[in-house]
């Protein structure tokens, strides 16, 4: 049905091809996903247009369902980013690629390092939010915050730049210093930024968000912690629980 | 970090449905899904049905813990035929297969469940869900949420 003998040579005859259904093969290649799994990958003829289909009837988005949707625009325009980059086609969850028989080993390649880009999307999920965890606590404090006079990127000692603060809240009767913390370099940053602000006698309260106080290591929580008036493990937990903290700190 | 006992406990403690599965399997993206939530005590567990449209032979049922305070986790995964499978220790299956979560592999920085092994008491997603039901000790009468007599093409 397909001259596949170059596929065959390119894989050093570590390749199998079992017929999964009349015109379907289901190819055999020891390209395993995680959880040990070889992927599904099918070669038959294009209805359209008499070329080779390489595609998967469904199993990739399939498998990504697990544990993983694409159910937000968000995560559509990843997918299809991923699809375009990688000249691969959807049409109701399969996932093809058409090539001719002269560049059916490079179209093949590239087909599975689309599938394993897309099967790989659940990871993105974590990534992607942490990528935007700055992003979405200025985003989150200038919606809710504004009327506490919220200004980026503060210096409180002007002639040291280097002890920054993220979001200055000027109120009364003092004012609030908020730090966003994701990474130990920075938990160092802002224990040391604060010790400074107290030794130049500053009045302020000080306030940290972290994206994750697990992912930080515990010497530099107890820095913080011994620096800062208030902790907040998570910015969901910011979220939930600063704005009792801010109507009880700014109007004692 | 789980022990394997710990993971044997979750899979077969009593279940009660919490929230029940739809009538029937919806369409999306090339494959047929349904799923439900459990509940045994305190804990919860998420099920999920997944069936190949092109390839019904190829399905996949799953029951994830959901702690709270720590990353939801696959206690156990169903599989039809779908191709190969190579175990951590390299054996292969190109059968209907259970993967289970072990925690040699949760020690090693694996996938969870990677480690399979064959079954010859299903071949097709209704046999398959049964003994899954049975196997995760859902307390509640199964009949009442799945229709096992129907052809799937009917679900």
């Amino acid at each position: 049905m397909f001259k596949l003998d170059d596929l065959k040579e390119k894989f050093n005859n570590r390749i199998e091809f079992k017929e999964k259904r009349p015109g379907i093969l289901q190819v055999y290649v020891p390209i395993y996903r995680e959880d040990g799994d070889m992927y599904d990958i099918f070669i038959e003829k294009s209805q359209q247009n008499g070329l080779i289909k390489i595609c998967d009837h469904g199993l990739n988005l399939m498998r990504l369902s697990y544990d993983y949707e694409i159910d937000t625009d968000k995560k559509e325009e990843v997918f299809h980013k991923i699809l375009n980059q990688n000249q691969l086609i959807e049409d109701e969850g399969n996932i093809y690629i058409e090539t001719d028989s002269e560049n059916l080993y490079s179209a093949f390649m590239q087909y599975i390092q689309g599938v394993s880009k897309i099967s790989s999307m659940q990871y993105f999920k974590k990534e992607v939010i942490r990528d935007m965890f700055y992003e979405n606590l200025k985003d989150y404090i200038h919606e809710t915050y504004e009327k506490y006079n919220v200004q980026d990127k503060y210096y409180p000692i002007e002639e040291k730049t280097e002890y920054e603060v993220d979001y200055l809240f000027d109120v009364k009767p003092y004012p609030v210093y908020v730090f966003a913390i994701k990474e130990n370099i920075k938990a160092k940053n802002v224990a040391i930024s604060c010790r400074q602000f107290l030794l130049e006698n500053l009045n302020f309260k000080s306030v940290v968000v972290y994206e994750n106080m697990e992912s930080i290591s515990k010497q530099d929580i107890k820095r913080v912690t011994s620096a800062v008036d208030k902790q907040f493990p998570s910015l969901q937990d910011f979220k939930d629980n600063s704005n009792p903290y801010f109507i009880k700190s700014i109007a004692a | 970090m789980y022990s394997d006992k710990e993971i044997n406990n979750l899979i077969i403690c009593p279940k009660m449905i919490t929230k029940p599965p739809k009538k029937y399997l919806e369409l999306k993206y090339g494959h047929l899904r349904n799923s439900f939530e459990l509940s045994s005590e305190t804990k919860k567990f998420y099920c999920y049905i997944r069936v190949c449209n092109d390839f019904q032979e190829d399905f996949s049922i799953g029951l994830i813990y959901q702690p709270n305070d720590a990353e939801k986790l696959t206690l156990v995964r169903y599989n039809g035929l779908h191709g190969e499978h190579t175990n951590p220790d390299k054996t292969k299956i190109n059968t209907c297969h259970i993967h289970k979560a072990s925690s040699k592999c949760i020690e090693e920085n694996l996938k969870p469940e990677k480690y399979a092994y064959t079954v010859t008491n299903y071949a097709t997603y209704l046999e398959c869900l049964k003994i899954f039901c049975n196997d995760i000790n859902i307390q509640d009468n199964i009949n009442d949420y799945f229709k096992f007599h129907t052809q799937l093409s009917l679900l």
